[in-house]
């Protein structure tokens, strides 16, 4: 997860400790002062929804799955990652508001130590059910639109989807829960980027993160309306635009990019060609501290049988299952050959990756995805978008010059 | 004398939310012991072992694959005592669950194509595109 916001506009968030190691420099209060040595781990709580949308890794469906985790095992799950001092728990699912546990689960996160955060498709929000989650100790919602309403409803598989996402999160935002946007952007919906940054500010959003689509569950069913990287590369310098235009008119809204480290890449030379070589090294040095792609190490994932995923888009494989061996006895099993060499696949990445200039801030981008298009977890990711100019460290790296380049190796 | 461990096979039942799984184990060398390294979705046999090939078998000497939930596992251990009690969503959901709340909320506040304007609040440290 890269901040847009936070590297081309100084805009301070609570998670620039997790993200940056960036506490020190932040004003806002940190979720953690503590340098990220756990994941954040996303636990899709059931399979279960009431949507059925074309790009959901979990492919969730309106049924659950057999033999999802009772409130018990929960409860003892939480238990475990606090424990193993992870310091984020995303509910998640399926939709995880059709589970009528969730505020004891959430409250459980909360009195445990563990940042309770919800990942939602909104429109079971009501008033009364986002004050019960605010009570509980939910810290923050973040509400699933896919763009304006006839294709975020088509995205979404449900006539009215986008009406009530978007009451969903006036309710979260009328009880004083913090909430934002997650859009994973496609062909089917990259031209209502801006149009549904502009709708939500309007509404109070002022947090938007914008997805990759990563090629696992029915994502990889749709594989074909990626955007090809020359509009990967468009859409992610547009929306660089977007946040610098809205901060220049006094918006201070936060944008993220998740699930493609060729952005870091991309923004660093971004910066270089807008805002000056000086604050391209700035954004450099955030990113080698934000450390590339996380799967296997910064992020993990539950799925709603107790399976561990070395994210939440790579379901189909598992290192263990929480019902057998607790997620620190798992997570910290290095002898797993796939965990082991993801943790240092700088030596493992081959083809263009290999010699990458960029590989100390991006290390390969999306190994599922590598994975999918390849055969091989350590092959190229298909999405990235730097030019080979830019992979040779002959364009903005050769201006940074000197210290960043060198902190790279 | 040592008294005998007391496991349980509480823990059993599906282990996939995703379709087939099976189990993979791998032996590097022919002296080596198999090792449990985790489990892969594939609808067959051939397919969990292509797969587990790709992932990490890149030099074993043997790999098995059993099907997930022909394994029967007994442990000392369990996730919680009260397992399988009270039986979380599982399948048994409500099907008449609205597909989109109906519930009088009220309209948006806002339709397409607004400008710039207000402002609000943030934060999580996760991501999921669902």
């Amino acid at each position: 997860m890269i901040s847009v916001s936070k590297l081309l506009c100084d805009l301070d968030a609570e998670s620039d400790g997790l993200r940056y190691d960036a506490a020190d420099g932040s004003k806002e209060p940190q979720i953690t002062d503590d340098k990220q040595e756990r994941p954040v781990v996303v636990w899709n709580t059931t399979k279960r929804c009431n949507l059925y949308c074309e790009h959901c890794y979990a492919a969730a469906d309106q049924e659950g799955a057999p033999n999802e985790l009772s409130t018990a095992e929960g409860k003892a799950l939480i238990d475990d990652l606090a424990e193993f001092g992870v310091p984020v728990l995303l509910f998640s699912g399926g939709e995880p508001l059709v589970r009528e546990d969730l505020p004891e689960l959430v409250s459980h996160a909360a009195d445990s130590g563990v940042r309770p955060v919800l990942s939602t498709n909104g429109t079971l929000l009501t008033r009364e059910r986002a004050r019960e989650l605010k009570e509980a100790g939910l810290k923050y919602a973040g509400v699933s639109v896919d763009g304006l309403p006839e294709r975020n409803d088509r995205i979404r598989g449900e006539e009215g989807a986008f009406d009530a996402a978007v009451r969903g999160i006036e309710a979260c935002l009328d009880v004083g829960l913090k909430t934002g946007l997650r859009y994973t952007i496609t062909e089917h919906n990259v031209e209502d980027l801006a149009g549904v940054v502009d709708l939500l500010v309007d509404v109070g959003v002022d947090r938007f993160c914008f997805y990759h689509l990563d090629y696992g569950g029915r994502g990889a069913d749709i594989s074909d309306v990626d955007l090809s990287p020359e509009a990967t590369r468009k859409a992610v310098t547009d929306l660089c635009d977007l946040t610098r235009e809205y901060h220049e008119a006094g918006e201070e809204i936060e944008t993220l990019l998740v699930g493609n480290y060729a952005d870091a890449g991309h923004l660093v030379e971004y910066a270089d060609r807008e805002m000056g070589t000086d604050r391209a090294r700035l954004i450099y040095r955030y990113l080698q501290r934000n450390g590339g792609d996380p799967t296997g190490e910064r992020v993990a994932d539950v799925d709603p049988v107790g399976n561990v995923h070395l994210t939440q888009f790579w379901q189909g494989y598992s290192p263990g299952n929480v019902r057998d061996r607790s997620f620190g006895a798992i997570w910290s099993d290095e002898s797993n050959p796939l965990l082991g060499a993801l943790r240092e696949r700088e030596d493992r990445l081959s083809g263009r990756c290999a010699d990458c200039a960029y590989k100390g801030v991006c290390r390969g981008g999306s190994r599922l995805r590598a994975l999918a298009a390849h055969g091989d977890p350590f092959a190229p990711d298909p999405k990235c978008y730097l030019t080979e100019a830019e992979r040779d460290g002959n364009a903005a790296l050769s201006r940074i010059g000197g210290d960043a380049a060198a902190d790279a190796d | 004398m040592v008294e005998k461990t007391d496991r349980t096979g509480g823990s059993n039942g599906a282990r996939s939310a995703d379709g087939r799984r099976f189990e993979v184990f791998v032996r590097e060398e022919e002296a080596d012991p198999l090792r449990h390294v985790g489990t892969v979705a594939a609808p067959t046999p051939d397919a969990a072992h292509e797969e587990a090939s790709k992932l990490f078998a890149w030099y074993a000497r043997d790999v098995w694959v059993c099907p997930a939930e022909e394994t029967h596992r007994y442990s000392a251990e369990s996730l919680a005592d009260e397992a399988g009690d009270d039986a979380g969503t599982g399948e048994s959901g409500d099907a008449d669950e609205p597909r989109v709340y109906e519930e009088t909320e009220g309209t948006p506040t806002v339709s397409c194509g607004g400008a710039p304007a207000a402002d609000a609040a943030d934060t999580d440290g996760a991501e999921g595109s669902r």
